[in-house]
């Protein structure tokens, strides 16, 4: 007779267990320290921290190492801890002209004020594996030239406003809308697009956005300005009738010219895109920008023709916290569903047995 | 801050709220039954009962309006320090109006949500006297099971008004309280007046 | 086998957290939206949904309605696909066991909230009694039409002409409706509703039933309910009236035959036995039959 399985309890203690062991590996290597990830992991940080929502550069690293490096593990570890924190203010906008920044390059012109200052980056690199960083105590290399900051400078796309070619974007005064309070409605506005895109999903906004160079809405883009560094956060509390400074907080800007042939009130332009993300995160930013001005289409009166530009599509899927979720939930028990799907077809197919044979026997009479 | 008004709020604010709720949701969920709802004072002219709605229901993202009886510092007051919920001028504005029987006119002017979103529909919140003494009315639809008899003590001229504000799923949801009893109508209940045999 | 854990003893609250978890101004905003779903039922009221520390798919639209329903005094059974011993049910137990230190069971008359996964309980249930029901897509027309503002409209203008071309395509093809599970339903004879993933069998417990239903989406961010003594009906035609499942087996552990059966593969030739889904109503049985 049978007899049925018991022990859920039992069994996820276990996992929870060996989930253990595994994060830890062999108990021979040293444990990794949360300040390591920080200081040696801080692309993953800002990954975890612009997708996670949430500016803590310390918790984004424990996140990591929790998640024993899985980063959509991370995140939602963020977003969770988010959940229990009150919301009490919004800051004031972020001045990122006053940026002090360690990075700033504009392709739409050779040499400009301000100047091209590369910082650190990948561009330049060749992709050779290192095998000297095998070993540990690696000397930092000389530096090449003096230490250079760039002095705040006036924004490129500003200098094509100046000339009356860039479309001014207005300050709708409205009150900012928080999308983790109220749900998504659509159509939505540029603002609300804006936060769902700051944070989606790195992957699936540069897939998205890749789509749009390839052709699925093309908007000739050129990468106007792309700014890195430290910006003040301001807060402006009743109580004060002035703005007080909280902090710095590193993030990546980018702001992307594309085109807009005009229409009949309105002159032909350039339009831009904008990309925002936590720490240094380009490809996040430069993504977001592509895929910001795609989902302006409609607004813009162009025609829709592409998925980076339909607005349910993007904002309903690039979540990565909920994408990952509903995907992985496919591994809960689903019996007592595919049941009901085994007795239809397991009907459909007695149905079918019966009508041929009824037809073979048919066949025999005649 | 107008703190001499200041009355005290639900002994435990976790509790508190939570059994109210559950209390305005057994309401809502069979209209037309009364309950007993007795975890706070009167405030000024707010029964009991509908101060514990308040505190359960209201805060920052809920606009509300005080008709003229219910529209006092104290009340005002409390609201503020409670449950910080914005009062607003017109009661087309609101999410939450409070009232007495006699002032139910206003229920004309309330947001009655769309078809597309009936769901930013405003709630009314009525105080009476008592739960009987009025017209006889049937009442039925989901949470009743075959019809209820109620004679709630407002006048004619309120149902006509909401009749007049009732094309489902538009309406207005109502609490009615009296001192420390609510019963509630949903406006997916269908009243009709019971015939004279 | 029944569990000798069948009446937990209240756990003791883990420090640290709200009662159940969720801060009170996101409670609010919960009951606030159960309060218009009530109101209006089979309609799908928008909420601000957060992620909570399952994830999205596994329940956080239930886990929420209960967070921001439940009291001190609850007995509180959870079940995913009848059972409450599979491992999610286990795991959404624990969490309001440690967050809200409530009373749990497995007993399904003795509990007054029931969160559940793709069942209804197979004893009747009773006035008082609360069910949540966690919901993956709330949209019965979802699969039909991918378009949220598309369906938005089709609700407003009481508009379902696509849900009967659909299950008319389906008898034109295959003789029935194609659906065993999550079968669409008209509520109040207003709203096309998607009664949650549950088997088909589970459909008439719906209708003018004394217990609450409350639903919730937790990743689409939507709530939904069914007050007490509401008439459901799920959708068919004249002259293709719904039908439930039926089996020609028995269970094979209590003998039932009028339940939701399971089907077990018991060995490499994949011999087939069927038992109750429903444990707790399975261990019931059992129960009387020892006692007799």
């Amino acid at each position: 007779m049978y007899v049925a399985v018991k022990g859920g309890e039992k069994a996820i203690d276990h996992a929870h267990y060996l989930l253990a062991k595994k994060r830890r590996g062999s108990t021979d290597i040293p444990e990794l320290e949360v300040a390591q990830i920080r200081e040696q992991m801080s692309l993953a940080v800002a990954r975890v921290m612009t997708e996670g929502s949430l500016y803590d550069e310390e918790l984004a690293a424990l996140a990591i190492k929790q998640s024993a490096g899985d980063l959509l593990e991370a995140i939602f570890l963020l977003r969770a801890y988010r959940t229990t924190l009150p919301r009490f203010t919004e800051s004031v906008p972020l001045q990122t002209s006053e940026m002090q920044m360690e990075r700033r390059i504009s392709a739409t012109y050779k040499d400009l004020p301000g100047g091209q200052l590369l910082g650190p980056t990948f561009d330049y690199t060749h992709r050779l594996l290192d095998f000297t960083l095998l070993a540990e105590g690696q000397a930092l290399p000389e530096p090449s030239q003096e230490p250079l900051q760039a002095e705040p400078c006036p924004r490129v796309l500003e200098l094509l406003e100046k000339e009356g070619l860039m479309r001014v974007e207005k300050n709708s005064q409205a009150d900012v809308p928080d999308i983790t309070r109220e749900p998504l409605d659509f159509p939505t506005n540029r603002t609300q697009r804006l936060q769902a895109l700051a944070r989606g999903d790195e992957g699936f906004m540069m897939a998205l956005a890749y789509s749009t160079q390839r052709g699925y809405g093309r908007n000739h883009p050129f990468a106007g300005e792309i700014r890195i560094g430290f910006t003040e956060v301001w807060i402006e509390p009743e109580e004060l009738d002035f703005a007080v400074p909280l902090g710095d907080i590193e993030v990546t800007e980018c702001e992307m010219v594309t085109q807009f042939i005009g229409s009949k009130t309105e002159p032909a332009q350039f339009t831009r895109g904008y990309g925002l993300a936590f720490g240094y995160n380009e490809r996040k930013a430069m993504s977001m920008a592509l895929v910001d001005r795609a989902l302006c289409a409609e607004a813009l009166g162009e025609e829709i023709t592409s998925p980076a530009q339909q607005e349910e599509f993007v904002l309903m899927h690039c979540d990565n916290v909920e994408a990952a979720g509903f995907v992985s939930h496919l591994k809960l028990p689903h019996y007592v569903d595919f049941q009901s799907e085994l007795e239809l077809i397991r009907k459909m197919h007695a149905q079918e047995q019966s009508i041929s044979e009824e037809y073979s026997i048919q066949e025999k009479q005649a | 801050m107008n703190s001499h008004y200041l009355k005290p709020a639900f002994d435990n604010p976790v509790s508190g709220s939570q059994q109210s709720f559950r209390l305005a949701l057994k309401a809502m969920a069979e209209p037309g039954l009364p309950y007993e709802l007795r975890l706070v004072e009167t405030l000024d002219t707010l029964a009991p009962a509908s101060y514990a709605l308040a505190l359960t229901l209201l805060d920052s993202d809920t606009a509300v309006w005080l008709s003229p009886a219910l529209d006092t510092p104290a009340i005002r007051a409390n609201l503020a320090f409670h449950c910080a919920c914005p009062v607003v001028e017109h009661p087309q504005d609101a999410d939450f109006a409070l009232m007495l029987a006699a002032e139910t006119g206003v229920i004309a002017s309330l947001n009655a949500g769309t078809d597309r979103d009936p769901e930013l529909s405003c709630t009314a919140l009525i105080q009476l006297d008592s739960f009987e003494g009025g017209l006889p009315t049937l009442w039925q639809g989901p949470g009743i099971e075959t019809q209820r008899q109620l004679c709630l003590p407002v006048d004619k001229a309120f149902w006509q008004t909401r009749q007049a504000v009732t094309a489902f799923p538009c309406g207005i949801d109502m609490f009615f309280i009296a001192g420390e009893q609510i019963m509630a109508l949903s406006r997916s209940t269908q009243v009709n007046f019971q015939v004279e045999n | 086998m029944i569990s000798s854990l069948e009446h937990q003893n209240r756990p003791a609250q883990a420090e640290g957290y709200n009662f159940a978890y969720l801060d009170e101004q996101t409670k609010r905003m919960i009951r606030r939206g159960l309060l218009k779903a009530v109101a209006i039922p089979g309609y799908q009221v928008p909420f601000g949904g957060r992620e909570m520390p399952l994830p999205y798919g596994w329940g956080t639209g239930g886990i929420q309605v209960t967070a921001a329903v439940l009291g001190e005094e609850d007995v509180l059974k959870v079940i995913d696909q009848g059972a409450d011993d599979t491992t999610n049910a286990v795991s959404i137990r624990r969490f309001f066991s440690t967050t809200a230190g409530v009373q749990t069971t497995e007993r399904t008359g003795d509990a007054t909230i029931i969160q559940t996964r793709h069942r209804i309980p197979e004893a009747e249930l009773k006035k008082d009694q609360i069910m949540v029901y966690q919901v993956p897509i709330p949209e019965p027309l979802r699969f039909i039409e991918p378009s949220e503002t598309e369906t938005k409209t089709m609700h407003a203008l009481n508009d379902y002409g696509v849900m009967h071309v659909k299950l008319y395509e389906d008898i034109a093809k295959f003789g029935h409706i194609a659906t065993a599970y999550a079968y669409p339903v008209m509520v109040d004879e207003r709203y096309v509703m998607d009664p949650s993933p549950i088997p088909k069998f589970d459909n008439p417990k719906l209708d003018m039933s004394p217990a609450l239903m409350l639903f919730g989406a937790g990743r689409e961010k939507r709530l939904y309910a069914v007050p007490p003594y509401t008439r459901v009906s799920s959708l068919d035609f004249e002259d293709h009236p719904f039908e439930v499942q039926k089996w020609e087996q028995s269970c094979a552990i209590c003998g039932c035959d009028h339940s939701y059966l399971d089907e077990i593969i018991v060995d490499d030739q994949g011999t087939r036995e069927f038992v109750c889904s429903d444990t707790d109503y399975c261990g019931q049985r059992v129960a009387e039959q020892e006692k007799q």
